[in-house]
């Protein structure tokens, strides 16, 4: 190869080398910024921090919830949101769905979610999830209370009782009128309320620098994006050892040629 | 012939892999506990020290603020439950004097991590008494691929031996 080609092959590669280095940083910036804050997610508690702009929610689809049933006692609300139940405005975190009903007794809140029975107090702390292990019959489908305030569950082979303290369940033989907990409709306000809570605690910044590492925040074009991105990574690092190690090449030549030169 | 076979014995594995396994309902537990009659339930309730020895020894939140016991002539059962990866492991824990008098997972929910209910696993348990800063008194020998029911397991251990010494010192 002649001395000029090669040279021109440097500049070349040169030029090469600056434009996608411009073209990288931008890159370079992001994925290293995404990358720290991921490195340290727990230590920033980036999966308690929930997006709330509208813009954001709405490019990841998250659209306002259905309120799909709510119970009232005398002086709670106990809604379902999607996957979630409140009890007032505050969400329960060992219920998952199928709210079947509410009732107050004791001073405590017992709410029917699936096959267990929850004890809240008013404040919304769970005292605890009464299941099968606990003597709480099977198939439950509707809580009630009897006028003398006993609580009487429908279950799948009929109704039961339970103590004061919610620690043992019998067959319900009272004649006595129950009023059970039906599903009503949510007060207004609450529902907007409710709605809003749970848009607004979905989307963790956890999942949102993820997705920004990853290029997924803007689907599967951002994921191919983030691979050219690589690759141009890839070059930059071959360009510029290739450019390292041919100056470097060159000025030891230069060196080399310095010293053979015959002093006058 | 062979290729089907293999694919239901595969869908059965997998199917076998991701179900719940009740190894023992949590009432049989108790009847084989107190043959004699299982007494009425009891309570413990996670308040004020409790609580934060509790969250210690969990290493998080109880997010209950009772827990129910049976105990007759000082010997007390419960049936705790502690996430191991993804799903609660339900298990049984006797104890006696202060020891554990016997532990068994009664269901497992994980699709990983079944082995903790054998009883070389188990067995290591038994005699278990609480130390200084509520740990174990004695080293519980982990199981590849089992690693978080295990931690799980050695939580409700602790957790069973510090409330029974609470509920009867």
């Amino acid at each position: 190869m002649s001395r000029h080609k090669a040279r021109k092959n440097m500049r070349s590669v040169f030029r090469w080398h600056r434009y996608v280095g411009l073209a990288a940083v931008l890159f370079v910036i992001m994925l290293a910024l995404t990358g720290i804050m991921l490195n340290h997610t727990e230590g920033l508690a980036l999966d308690q921090i929930y997006i709330k702009s509208d813009l954001l929610l709405d490019w990841y689809g998250i659209r306002p919830p259905h309120i799909d049933t709510a119970f009232l006692t005398a002086n709670h609300a106990i809604i379902e949101v999607e996957d979630r139940v409140y009890l007032d405005h505050r969400p329960l975190t060992n219920a998952a769905s199928s709210l079947r009903g509410a009732v107050e007794a004791n001073g405590l809140v017992a709410t029917v979610v699936d096959d267990a029975i929850l004890l809240l107090t008013p404040q919304g702390e769970v005292v605890e999830k009464l299941g099968s292990v606990e003597g709480v019959p099977l198939g439950l489908r509707c809580i009630g209370r009897t006028q003398d305030g006993n609580v009487v569950v429908k279950a799948a082979h009929g109704l039961y009782t339970t103590d004061e303290d919610f620690l043992g369940w019998r067959r319900y033989r009272g004649k006595a009128p129950i009023v059970w907990s039906r599903p009503q409709l949510a007060p207004r306000a609450l529902a907007q309320e409710l709605i809003h809570h749970y848009r607004t605690h979905i989307l963790s910044l956890e999942r949102v620098m993820l997705d920004l590492h990853s290029g997924r925040i803007l689907g599967s074009w951002g994921v191919l994006v983030v691979d050219v991105a690589a690759l141009l990574f890839c070059f930059l690092g071959f360009s510029g050892c290739w450019l390292w190690f041919e100056r470097s090449r060159k000025r030891k030549a230069h060196m080399r040629k310095c010293l053979r030169a015959p002093r006058s | 012939m062979h290729r089907i076979a293999l694919f239901l014995l595969l869908l059965a594995t997998s199917i076998l892999a991701h179900a719940t396994q009740v190894f023992q309902q949590p009432k049989n537990f108790l009847q084989q506990t107190f043959p004699k009659g299982v007494p009425e339930p009891e309570v413990v309730w996670i308040i004020g020290d409790i609580k934060k020895d509790v969250t210690k020894i969990m290493g998080h939140d109880l997010d209950q603020l009772r827990v129910r016991y049976w105990m007759k002539h000082g010997r007390s059962a419960w049936i705790l439950e502690e996430i191991g990866k993804e799903k609660p492991i339900t298990t049984g824990i006797v104890v006696n004097k202060g020891k554990i008098e016997q532990i068994e997972v009664l269901i497992y929910r994980e699709s990983r991590g079944w082995e903790v209910h054998y009883g070389f696993f188990t067995n290591q348990f038994k005699g278990a008494e609480l130390g200084a800063d509520s740990q174990l008194d004695r080293p519980i020998d982990n199981i590849s691929g089992a690693t978080l029911s295990v931690n799980a397991l050695t939580k409700l251990a602790r957790l069973a031996l510090y409330l029974s010494n609470h509920v009867a010192p």
